[in-house]
């Protein structure tokens, strides 16, 4: 008995949702480069309070322990941002690899385009006024942590959004802080004595 | 034709029919083909220009206009550092725009981003607060700042280092010491409500007011924020009872306003020799480009289309609507007062129908 192989006929209506399907991956892959893992080229230089320094990767920024929590920011004119649910690593873990922080120190945080910001050894330490998102009034909250964010939403930051790295202010609330901390593009992180800055 | 090659076919055309539905999907929605206006402008003006936009939009309805808020300086960046196609920039210091559009150079030409810069409202700095504030029934042009010293008056100032309404408050109680010939007027309003680093020299008539990199408040009594916005929130909370504010700010948000001699609200040509005499002194760059060195001059907003705008005649088109009769009529309307007539540091660089108006 002779077996007669035959291939079962495709439909052109297969083919075509087919090609549809290639197609809007295509598309999608493209429009959303962010989607899965990617190379980032970009470093970060961690400055001791005693000038030592050491260059992160991005790659190895993302291997640290990493802290997940939520934030949002608002605007200088209001206009609210958030709350995200953001992962990074705390700027003090990052800054105990090159000596810590203490209650005598500040942390600077750069960013490529040239804009910096100061945080206080408190505002480090999570003092920071927060804000409900709802209602825009101060209000008190729990844990807060300032991070170096890689990821928000579940997603790498956007060009706009400060990719690859933002100073993000999460904790446990879902909260919002002034936005004026939340820097972008951060390339730069340094421990300074309060006293040097005078 | 063979029944693979129409396969092919087959799925390239359905290729095409996704990517093009996709395309139409992701351009073509709620847009419908109108020119986007992008503004930025400093956030001071938001209501102002919300309204505005409002009008200029219905005149024109081939416009969407998009107003984007920043701090003055944030605004110049979103133009020569940002990247951000802006078409127009409007400040509320219009010399951040010479200062830091016309030295900064574009990377395709070399040429600067902008040229010319037309100065076209002002305002006053004076002092917000509402019936509920203490002593608000007492609170006059005369008292205010031994009102403000009381330890039992909460007061709100904005970061020095972050809003311009911080360094201007600054300015504005240095100016009261010499109007009201009281030299601790400094000592008691800052330097006694805040961590050592503030200081105030006066050399050869010229008085230097030196921030430290980190403000701190140490008395319960101060809220320091870095936006204004946030002091207007705890007024009306009731939280604090008074801040230094803009009037048109303050009057927008239903607030009462307490209006301070012009020899000290930063709003009289008459006083800018007066004004010019104080200088700030910032302990933290926060912008690698801006030198953070203030020095006292009258409230002026300034406005400009940089000349890498996507859409200049556009952007002509709503300049004009600004600064004509309805433009005016609603700044009016929204207690932002005008420089009539508006002026331009370089007349013969403005586009023709805007040199116009300046006549």
């Amino acid at each position: 008995m002779k077996l007669k192989l035959t291939r079962p006929k495709m439909k052109p209506v297969i083919f075509f949702a087919i090609g549809i399907l290639l197609m809007v991956c295509a598309v999608l892959t493209y429009t959303h480069p962010w989607q899965g893992k990617e190379n980032v080229a970009w470093d970060v230089t961690l400055v001791g309070a005693d000038g030592q320094q050491k260059v992160l990767t991005y790659h190895q920024m993302t291997t640290m322990p990493a802290y997940t929590g939520n934030g949002g920011f608002f605007t200088t004119a209001g206009i609210v941002n958030g709350p995200y649910k953001a992962k990074g690593v705390p700027l003090t873990d990052l800054c105990n690899l090159v000596g810590g922080v203490t209650s005598s120190d500040t942390i600077i945080a750069y960013a490529s385009d040239g804009y910096s910001s100061i945080f206080s050894y408190n505002q480090v330490t999570g003092d920071i006024v927060t804000y409900d998102p709802k209602t825009m009034k101060e209000v008190l909250h729990g844990e807060l942590k300032l991070i170096l964010m890689y990821e928000q939403d579940g997603k790498s930051l956007s060009q706009d959004g400060g990719k690859p790295l933002r100073v993000a202010i999460v904790g446990t609330d879902g909260l919002l802080t002034e936005g004026n901390m939340w820097i972008k593009w951060v390339n730069k992180i340094a421990v300074m004595k309060v006293s040097q800055l005078q | 034709m063979s029944p693979s090659i129409k396969k092919i076919i087959m799925v390239l055309a359905a290729g095409l029919v996704a990517v093009s539905s996709i395309s139409l999907t992701s351009c073509g929605s709620g847009v419908q083909n109108k020119v986007q206006l992008k503004i930025s402008n400093a956030d001071s003006l938001m209501i102002p220009f919300q309204a505005i936009a409002k009008e200029f939009e219905a005149k024109y309805p081939n416009i969407q206009v998009a107003l984007e808020e920043y701090g003055s300086i944030q605004v110049v960046r979103s133009v020569t550092e940002l990247d951000q196609n802006v078409d127009l920039a409007s400040v509320a210091d219009y010399q951040l725009i010479p200062l830091l559009m016309y030295q900064a150079q574009m990377p395709n030409n070399g040429g600067p981003y902008a040229d010319w810069n037309i100065e076209f409202a002002t305002n006053k700095l004076g002092i917000a607060y509402t019936n509920n504030s203490r002593y608000s029934s007492e609170i006059n042009n005369q008292n205010w700042y031994d009102i403000l010293s009381r330890p039992d008056v909460r007061l709100g100032l904005a970061d020095p280092l972050i809003d311009s309404l911080g360094y201007r408050t600054l300015i504005a109680i240095e100016l009261a010491q010499n109007y009201y010939n009281d030299s601790s007027l400094f000592q008691k309003l800052i330097m006694d409500n805040f961590s050592p680093g503030f200081e105030a020299n006066t050399i050869h008539g010229i008085t230097t007011i030196k921030v430290p990199a980190l403000v701190e408040p140490t008395q319960a009594r101060i809220s320091l924020r870095g936006y204004s916005i946030e002091l207007l929130a705890l007024l009306q909370s009731g939280d604090i009872d008074y801040t230094f504010e803009y009037e048109s700010v303050a009057k927008q948000q239903g607030l009462q306003f307490l209006e301070l001699p012009p020899e000290i609200d930063l709003s009289s040509q008459d006083y800018v020799d007066q004004y010019q005499q104080i200088k700030v002194d910032l302990g933290f760059q926060r912008f690698a480009t801006v030198t953070p060195q203030f020095v006292g001059s009258q409230i002026i907003y300034g406005i400009t289309i940089p000349r890498n705008a996507p859409h200049p005649k556009e952007a002509e088109e709503f300049l004009e609507f600004l600064l004509g009769p309805d433009g005016q009529r609603i700044l009016t309307e929204n207690y932002q007062p005008s420089l009539i007539p508006p002026t331009a540091d370089d007349v013969a660089k403005l586009p023709p129908a805007l040199q116009l108006l300046l006549k």
